[in-house]
């Protein structure tokens, strides 16, 4: 816990350094959902509909304005940052802490997005509700949202540090990141909805285990999902832990395997 | 002359580091061009899901998804590099080396972005577009062709510019992931017809943020529909690209440097 305050503190004296950046993101972040807003309500006038592939047009609006709550809370670029560590040395020293890597990594993580759910999410979440009214939201959709959320950090952070582990067998990870944009985008239901997919693909990309890192927690806060009915949330939460624990066991094999084949030649 | 040689010479350096890594070579050629086609996927889901775009049939359509292509496969090859050069640079602290070298600060950053996993999605985008004129029969004049390279050279103009306000602001606030996913942003936007827009909307898009100049306009070009309001984008894209040095001129007067 100590180490994990220490983590925190440096992250946050990291961010404040950088604040005109991250004013920067809550100006124009917002314009962006205006955009959003003018663009979809063309497409539904032109369709004269009121729902378009079971989206309102708020809901549609908010399902794209909510892509940066996910690059707020869930994104992560550990497998980078680990690629670069392997490419241009620097992996001993991380070695020589004394923490685990794999703790070490999701303390700075954590830190950092609990940071960003402070400073960004809510500033953001509070500025959207006021250029598009979410008459769909309710309150315990946004928790059940906001819990899945943190799921799909956890998941999203195991699909990144064995990415990141992958380095010592393949040097370089590039085609690894369009990877990961693949999944995020078209899996994860980042770029569109699943629901403009075909039926056979809708059900493939639902049997895999990359849409509870967007798509589904959305569900929620769209309030698409019966909130009240607790059986359908707690379906998701424990189809998502299962996942969780596959990758944590992927995860920890792919360390183990490469950690007893690692040799360094240090300074 | 001098930029198109820089160009040639990072190209050449990139095709040999590349082909060091042989299997991550070849299959983050195949896996860009996948990425790439993900946007024009996209769109033709969302088209096939609504009852299309305003004013565009389904063949039509393609075109534009193969010239969005095309257009994808460009910017990346060209300047795919630039955003993460600069951040890096900034960020590590090796931002005064770009004032040493020979040429413009901005010669030096944008010759040297060039991404060359992104030439798979040129060729597949350049052979889309003239499959599908085949089949739509569209009569490709020389002056359609000058007019389609004009609008795709302002394109390219106005994207730069955005760049170079990029790259200012980098240097002056210097963390700016937040950034980054603002820029995929605005190129979204110009992933689709403008005509879905109404009003004000239209005219944002095809004048005063000339984001039209990417896809719309030269998908236009071919059909042989072209809006006269579209030549004003040539003139707000060169003023965008004038405003966007001066930016840079600006900034770069303000920035000191702490290095040894």
């Amino acid at each position: 816990m100590s180490v994990f305050y220490h983590v925190f503190t440096h992250h946050l004296r990291q961010v404040l350094q950088y604040r005109g950046a991250l004013l920067l993101s809550l100006f124009l972040h917002p314009l962006i959902m205006v955009f959003h807003t003018l663009m979809f309500k063309g497409i539904y006038e032109y369709n004269h509909k009121q729902t378009l592939l079971g989206y309102t047009l708020p809901q549609m609006i908010w399902y794209f304005g909510s892509i940066h709550f996910f690059y707020y809370l869930v994104w992560n670029n550990i497998d980078k940052s680990i690629n670069e560590k392997v490419l241009y040395g620097g992996f001993e020293v991380q070695l020589l802490k004394p923490f685990s890597i794999m703790a070490w990594e999701f303390s700075q993580l954590a830190s950092q997005k609990i940071l960003s759910a402070i400073i960004e999410f809510v500033p953001v979440y509070l500025i959207y509700y006021f250029i598009c009214f979410p008459d769909f939201m309710s309150v315990t959709g946004l928790c059940q949202y906001l819990i899945l959320s943190v799921l799909a950090l956890i998941q999203f952070f195991l699909m990144g540090f064995t990415m990141g582990i992958l380095s010592f067998k393949l040097n370089n990870l590039t085609f690894l990141n369009s990877i990961k944009f693949i999944i995020v985008n078209i899996f994860a239901g980042a770029a569109f909805p699943i629901e403009f997919f075909p039926e056979i693909l809708k059900k493939i990309i639902l049997l895999l285990p990359f849409h509870y890192l967007y798509y589904t927690p959305v569900q929620f806060l769209l309030g698409k999902v019966n909130i009240g009915m607790w059986r359908v949330f707690s379906n998701c939460f424990m189809l998502q832990i299962i996942w969780i624990l596959v990758f944590f066991f992927i995860a920890r094999t792919v360390l183990n395997r490469t950690m007893k084949s690692y040799m360094s030649v240090g300074g | 002359m001098r930029v198109i040689k820089l160009f040639g010479l990072d190209i050449k350096n990139k095709f040999q580091r590349a082909i060091e890594f042989r299997l991550n070579f070849i299959i983050t050629l195949i896996i860009s061009l996948c990425y790439n086609t993900a946007l024009p996927i996209f769109q033709f889901f969302i088209f096939k899901g609504i009852n299309g775009f305003p004013g565009w049939t389904v063949e039509e359509v393609i075109l534009f998804q193969a010239v969005l292509l095309f257009w994808t496969g460009i910017i990346e090859f060209l300047f795919g590099g630039v955003r993460n050069n600069i951040s890096k640079e900034v960020l590590h602290g090796g931002f005064d080396r770009v004032f040493l070298w020979p040429h413009h600060p901005l010669v030096s950053i944008f010759t040297r972005g060039v991404d060359v996993f992104a030439f798979l999605t040129v060729v597949a985008g350049f052979a889309g577009i003239m499959i599908v004129s085949f089949r739509l029969g569209i009569q490709m004049s020389w002056y359609t062709l000058l007019l389609f390279i004009l609008f795709l050279f302002c394109g390219i103009v106005f994207y730069v510019s955005l760049l170079i306000i990029y790259c200012a602001l980098t240097v002056l606030l210097i963390k700016m992931d937040r950034l980054q996913e603002v820029l995929d942003k605005i190129f979204f936007f110009g992933s689709f017809p403008v005509d879905l827009y109404h009003g004000f909307g239209k005219i944002f898009f095809l004048v005063i943020f000339p984001s039209a100049l990417w896809i719309h306009i030269p998908s236009k070009v071919l059909l042989g529909g072209v809006d006269e309001i579209s030549f004003y984008s040539v003139i707000t894209s060169l003023l965008f690209f004038m405003c966007a040095v001066l930016f840079w001129e600006y900034q770069v007067k303000k920035y000191t440097s702490s290095g040894g």
